[in-house]
């Protein structure tokens, strides 16, 4: 592939309609008497339009479960970090979904019907997807976690003083009302995206509130 | 140039209530961490390299200063269970950071240049002439912070939060509680409360990102009329008003439950979002 | 690379679905960021191929994914989760060194297939098929054809990206698209 003609090194720039007004008006002239030229400009045009037909395929094998044990035990800087020190074996012998995240706060874990599937001695390890129901939506998810979080704290509330018991409790059900205002809402108008996008946004609240304050039970 | 490590404990005599005063060296560079469980915290700053410990306790607790590397740990031991309520009043290098963590413990920081992270679960925190990062974590309890530059995040659950003069990126978030943001120079500005109206008071930025979301509570904007904004506001049961003085164009009369507009170039980001509250633009 | 107009008109879903998984593995729900995972790996994976090369791209599409569960924090909404995700993945796949195994055949301007092929007919192993003529072309030339003709960025934002001036993405675009050329329609080559 020679380069004897000046203007094939511009042709792609052409072709993008890069080229500046005069430049173009030149290359014009110059394509009516260079039939290489036109050539490549046709091919060039012919291979952009191409590329951007190309299909996106996924891989033959399923990437997930090797994600899945990279990030369990990732730790994720959250604001409480310095109470993340959870007795895993007290805590699962509750027979519980908890929200546990990495090594900076909580990690999910599902206990099944033997011993917690997580892995180490009050370690936090990657969740064993075998062992998590298939079929929770997301919404159903997020229940479940929600309900086996507040059974935890419920069985060790004792461990707070009172007055930080009542305020959490106060902003729980605070939250839990902006939660069924949302949903009824959404009832009405559920392609909304304001209201979907607040629902998660409460969602999300609402899980970070537990979790701070399933934190707070473990610190204490 | 510093302690490898040094453990200087003291010893309480006997009385019921001790009081401890230490002076220690510290590095430049050097980070305050301090626990406690019960009483108040106070730190002020000085132009020594010199950290200075007092502390009003019970007599059976005794105040730790450890001084490792570059971190220097205070706190209150005592052999059987946990130390009684309190009182510090710490007085640090003016460029030192800290970082303070309490149970029951209210927590007051003025004139610390370096960044100051507080976490607490039943007491106020407040920050006055923050020069650094600032890290603000409390359950129950009021949050007030002056001044701050860089990042400056503040958590909230039960409590309001009040923010003047602080300069960097903004986050704060807290469940029930009103935020107060004023005299902010900032480009990037995140607040959102379930119940509390959330009040921002202060400059916007050409290319900015400022949003402000609540379930129940108002969220109102006090910001001057020539303002450069591209506008969007969403609600589901409440409602929107703006001073003439910002000419808001909407495309119909009663706009529905979302809508933007555009105010000067629009070069800012505003997001006004709330339930149920009212959404007000108002200028000054 | 602030806002890239895709060129592919792909299926980056961005409906509510997205947001409350986004919202949940914010939280640490693994089983929320599974969904996100089986929703864009596709184009993540695809990206993964052609920048990287076919035998790196499942360990490179699995960085992406890690390093997004690792910066899901930082993501606010501003964008699509999709966008953001595909963001992330260029800078990631970038910032990577290409690892293509084994030593492939060039697509040089003096490769030796373009020599022996001088005055006979095409060869069949030269038609190939575009996917595998982008994994042979040269790093450069490569991730930038398919920055710019694949994923529609700008050669500002490549530029920026990739810390080169506009005229050198512009020059290896065009080489890149030259040498595809070559390779993908033998009989063009033989008209010159």
């Amino acid at each position: 592939m020679t380069d004897r003609d000046p203007w094939t090194a511009r042709l792609s720039e052409y072709v993008d309609g890069e080229l500046a007004a005069d430049e173009r008006v030149e290359l014009e002239r110059h394509l009516t008497i260079c039939g290489e030229c036109r050539t490549i400009v046709a091919d060039l045009g012919r291979l952009r339009d191409l590329a951007a037909t190309l299909v996106d395929r996924e891989p033959d094998r399923d990437l997930w479960p090797a994600i899945n044990a990279r990030i369990g035990g990732e730790p994720r800087v959250l604001p409480l970090r310095r109470r993340w020190a959870f007795t895993l074996p007290q805590l699962a012998a509750a027979a519980v979904l908890m929200l546990v995240v990495g090594a900076g706060g909580a990690a999910v874990a599902l206990r099944g019907n033997g011993p917690t599937t997580v892995a180490g001695p009050a370690a936090i390890g990657p969740v064993d997807p075998a062992a998590v129901p298939i079929a929770l939506a997301a919404s159903t998810s997020f229940d479940h976690a929600v309900a086996e979080l507040e059974q935890v704290l419920a069985e060790r509330r004792d461990r707070l003083d009172t007055a930080t018991v009542r305020v959490l409790e106060q902003s729980l059900r605070t939250i839990d009302r902006a939660l069924a205002q949302a949903r009824a809402a959404l009832v009405t108008d559920p392609n909304d995206a304001y209201l979907n996008a607040h629902l998660a946004e409460t969602m999300r609240r609402k899980l970070n509130l537990m979790r701070r304050a399933a934190t707070l039970v473990a610190a204490s | 140039m510093m302690l490898t490590t040094a453990a200087l404990a003291l010893a309480a005599a006997v009385g019921l209530q001790q009081r401890t005063d230490t002076t220690v060296s510290v590095p430049a560079g050097a980070r305050l961490h301090l626990s406690n469980h019960a009483g108040t915290i106070k730190v002020s700053s000085w132009d020594r390299a010199e950290l200075r410990v007092q502390a009003e306790h019970g007599s059976r607790d005794i105040v730790v200063i450890d001084v490792r590397g570059a971190v220097v740990r205070v706190r209150a031991d005592r052999e059987y269970g946990v130390p009684s309520f309190v009182e510090y009043d710490i007085t640090v290098p003016r460029g030192m950071a800290v970082d303070l963590d309490g149970v029951e413990t209210e927590m007051t920081v003025e004139g610390v240049g370096g960044d100051v992270s507080v976490e607490s679960v039943e007491g106020s925190i407040t920050v006055r002439g923050a020069g650094g990062a600032v890290k603000l974590n409390s359950v129950e309890g009021d949050i007030v912070l002056d001044g701050g530059r860089g990042r400056i995040s503040l958590e909230g659950v039960d409590g309001a939060i009040r923010v003047t003069g602080a300069r960097g990126d903004i986050v704060v978030e807290t469940v029930d509680g009103d935020v107060t943001l004023e005299g902010i120079e900032s480009a990037n500005v995140d607040v959102g409360t379930v119940e509390g109206t959330i009040t921002y008071a202060g400059t916007i930025q050409d290319g900015g990102r400022y949003r402000l979301t609540s379930h129940e509570g108002d969220v109102v904007l006090q910001v001057p009329a020539g303002l450069n904004a591209s506008v969007s506001v969403a609600t589901f049961e409440g409602s929107f008003e703006a001073d003439p003085a910002f000419r808001v164009q909407l495309s119909s009369a009663r706009p529905g439950r979302r809508f933007s507009f555009t105010l000067g170039t629009g070069s800012a980001r505003v997001e006004l979002e709330t339930f149920e509250g009212e959404i007000r633009l108002q200028s000054r | 690379m602030d806002d890239p107009t895709p060129a592919v008109d792909s299926p980056i879903r961005a409906g509510p679905d997205d947001a409350v998984d986004v919202a949940l593995a914010q939280s640490g729900d693994t089983q929320a960021f599974e969904r996100l995972y089986r929703a864009h790996v596709g184009r993540v994976f695809s990206l993964a191929r052609r920048m990287m090369g076919p035998e790196t791209a499942e360990e490179a599409t699995q960085d992406v994914f890690v390093r997004a569960w690792e910066k899901l924090g930082s993501f606010r909404g501003e964008a699509a989760f999709g966008t953001w995700l595909h963001r992330l993945a260029v800078n990631l796949l970038l910032s990577q060194r290409s690892r293509l195994g084994r030593d492939r055949a060039r697509l040089e301007p003096t490769d030796d297939a373009l020599e022996h092929r001088s005055g006979r007919g095409p060869r069949p192993e030269l038609v190939m098929d575009l996917e595998t003529a982008i994994g042979r072309l040269p790093q450069g030339a490569r991730q930038i054809f398919v920055l710019h003709d694949v994923e529609g960025y700008k050669h500002e934002e490549i530029g920026a990206q990739l810390g080169i001036a506009v005229g050198t993405s512009k020059a290896q675009l065009h080489r890149a698209r030259m040498l595809l050329r070559s390779h993908l329609e033998p009989q063009a080559k033989e008209r010159m």
